[in-house]
C-alpha cells in the first residue's frame, strides 16, 4: 500500500494513498506502532481520517505547496 | 505535488522531548561550526561548565565568543554579555534566540534521521526527498 510520510518539526504526518480508508487507518496504526517499538514516542496522535477536501465538485487543480504535509 | 490520500493522521513530539535529542557533543559541534560560520572573525571557545553554587562541573555546554558567554543545557539557551564591552540587551536576546532557532532546527534534523531509520527498518523506502521548507517526505509501501 503505497504511503507518503512527511517529517517536518518534530511532527509526522502519513498520507495513504491507495486502498480503502479501513485497510488505510490500519496500515497508519501499524507504522505507529512500529515507530513505538523502535523507540520513537509521540506526545499526540491524531485520529486516522478521511482525507477531504473542502470544494471536491470544483473543476480545480489541488496542489500543495510544500511536500503534501497539509494534506 | 497532487494528493490522492485516502486516510491520513499526524503524530506529534513535544519541542521538550525534541530537545532531548540533542546532547552535549551535539550541541557543542553545531553551535561552535555556526558560530564560527556566522562570526567568522570571531573565535568561538569551549570551556567547562560549572554549577552555580556548587562549582561542580555540570552537565551542558559553554562557549566564550567575543564579549558573549553562551550556556546550553537540555537544549535551552542562555546568553550573557559582557558589561565591560558595552555590550546591549538587545544583541544578546538576538544571539540567544538565533542559536535556540539553530538547535530546534539540529533536532528537527535528528528526529527527522531517527525516524527515516525506523522506517526503513520495517518497511520499503521507495524515494525520499526534502520539500523547500525542509520537510522530508518518504513514499513508501506499507
Amino acid at each position: 500500500m503505497k504511503a507518503r510520510i512527511v517529517i517536518v518539526n518534530g511532527q509526522v504526518s502519513v498520507f495513504v494513498e491507495d486502498g480503502t480508508f479501513e485497510e488505510g487507518k490500519s496500515a497508519i496504526a501499524g507504522l505507529m506502532a512500529s515507530l513505538g517499538t523502535q523507540g520513537i514516542q509521540f506526545d499526540a496522535v491524531s485520529a486516522v481520517e478521511r482525507h477531504r477536501h473542502d470544494d471536491e465538485n470544483k473543476v480545480q487543480a489541488h496542489v500543495h505547496a510544500q511536500g503534501g504535509q497539509n494534506g | 505535488m497532487p494528493c490522492n490520500a485516502v486516510a491520513t493522521a499526524t503524530a506529534t513530539v513535544a519541542q521538550e522531548h525534541l530537545a532531548k535529542l540533542l546532547t552535549d557533543e551535539v550541541v557543542s559541534q553545531v553551535v561552535v561550526e555556526y558560530l564560527q560560520k556566522t562570526y567568522s572573525n570571531e573565535a568561538a571557545r569551549l570551556q567547562d561548565l560549572y554549577a552555580s553554587h556548587s562549582r561542580r562541573a555540570a552537565q551542558g555546554v559553554s562557549i566564550v565568543m567575543k564579549n558573549f558567554l553562551v550556556n546550553i543545557r537540555q537544549g535551552r539557551v542562555s546568553v550573557t554579555g559582557s558589561r565591560r564591552y558595552g555590550t546591549d540587551q538587545a544583541e544578546v536576546d538576538a544571539l540567544a534566540s538565533e542559536l535556540q532557532n539553530l538547535l530546534m532546527s539540529a533536532a528537527g534534523i535528528l528526529f527527522q534521521n531517527q525516524v527515516m531509520q525506523a522506517v526503513a527498518a520495517q518497511y520499503t523506502v521507495t524515494e525520499q526527498q526534502y520539500a523547500p521548507n525542509g520537510a522530508l517526505v518518504l513514499t513508501v509501501n506499507l
